[in-house]
């Protein structure tokens, strides 16, 4: 006696993920503290700088035409629209460097502190970074204002 | 193990760009403070400046491990955040596999461009 197979069950919907909030979420859902906000400067800056680099190999790669195509794309950026991009770029660059320090040494638990009792007021792994915090922030702001009396003074 | 592994590679490929770009930047923008403690006043983005930069292989060597790195650790970055935008299995494959399309198209495209500058430089 053949036996006949069972038809195939309908694949079921993806379960719907609730409380869910997508980008919106980003901007808040809820007390954010400021690291939070850090972080999300981080990944605008980063998708700036991801987004840039094509056009800079591209723009760089002008030079193998000689000298001539060289200096006049030097000129074209002289532009003040396409200075006032580069410079945001700089200082998306050094934004992402200092915070991405900071987001360093937290994925690789060195600010985490070390476990102890859930002894009331409760110690926060934020609240032990923040001096680290504060610091790379500070540098981060002196060498973007370095940067832009570099862009000055050019 | 996979995602843990390509986790840790962004981390390391942050950590060389902070180097690598911290000088690539430091060079190019930071001019007149740099020139205070090397002396040098020539415009770094002057055609004989490029041409200097392109004859050295250790310039081209860093060019070609800066451009790997940022592609990596750049493109790693923005495919987690579009794996967050869309979360399903499907659209997880396709960021995947354009992200790996992207990097090496422009990887591809930046030796080329390295490897032939070095080669002009050495005939100008």
């Amino acid at each position: 006696m053949a036996t006949q197979t069972p038809a195939k069950a309908p694949r079921p919907a993806p379960p719907r993920v609730d409380g869910r909030l997508g980008i919106r979420g980003w901007v808040y859902a809820g007390r954010y503290p400021a690291e939070r906000y850090l972080y999300i400067l981080h990944r605008i800056s980063g998708i700036g700088l991801v987004v840039y680099l094509p056009i800079h190999v591209w723009v760089t790669s002008r030079r193998l035409a000689g000298p001539e195509v060289w200096e006049q794309t030097m000129a074209t950026l002289r532009h003040p629209l396409l200075v006032v991009g580069e410079f945001l770029v700089l200082a998306a660059f050094v934004y992402h460097a200092f915070n991405g320090i900071r987001l360093l040494f937290g994925h690789l638990g060195y600010t985490l502190g070390r476990p102890a009792p859930p002894v009331y007021p409760y110690a926060v792994a934020l609240h032990r970074q923040r001096p680290l915090t504060v610091v790379l922030m500070i540098l981060a702001g002196v060498f973007i204002a370095i940067g832009a009396w570099e862009f000055l003074i050019r | 193990m996979r995602e843990s592994r390509l986790w840790a590679a962004h981390l390391f490929a942050g950590a060389a760009l902070v180097v690598l770009l911290g000088m690539h930047m430091t060079i190019m923008h930071y001019e007149a403070i740099l020139g205070l403690f090397t002396g040098a006043h020539e415009p770094v983005l002057g055609f004989a400046a490029v041409l200097a930069r392109d004859r050295s292989a250790v310039m081209r060597a860093l060019y070609v491990l800066l451009l790997g790195a940022a592609l990596y650790h750049g493109l790693y970055g923005v495919r987690g955040i579009l794996r967050e935008v869309w979360h399903s299995a499907r659209a997880g494959r396709v960021i995947d596999a354009v992200a790996v399309i992207v990097g090496l198209g422009v990887f591809a495209y930046g030796v080329v461009v390295i490897v032939l500058a070095g080669r002009h430089a050495a005939t100008m």
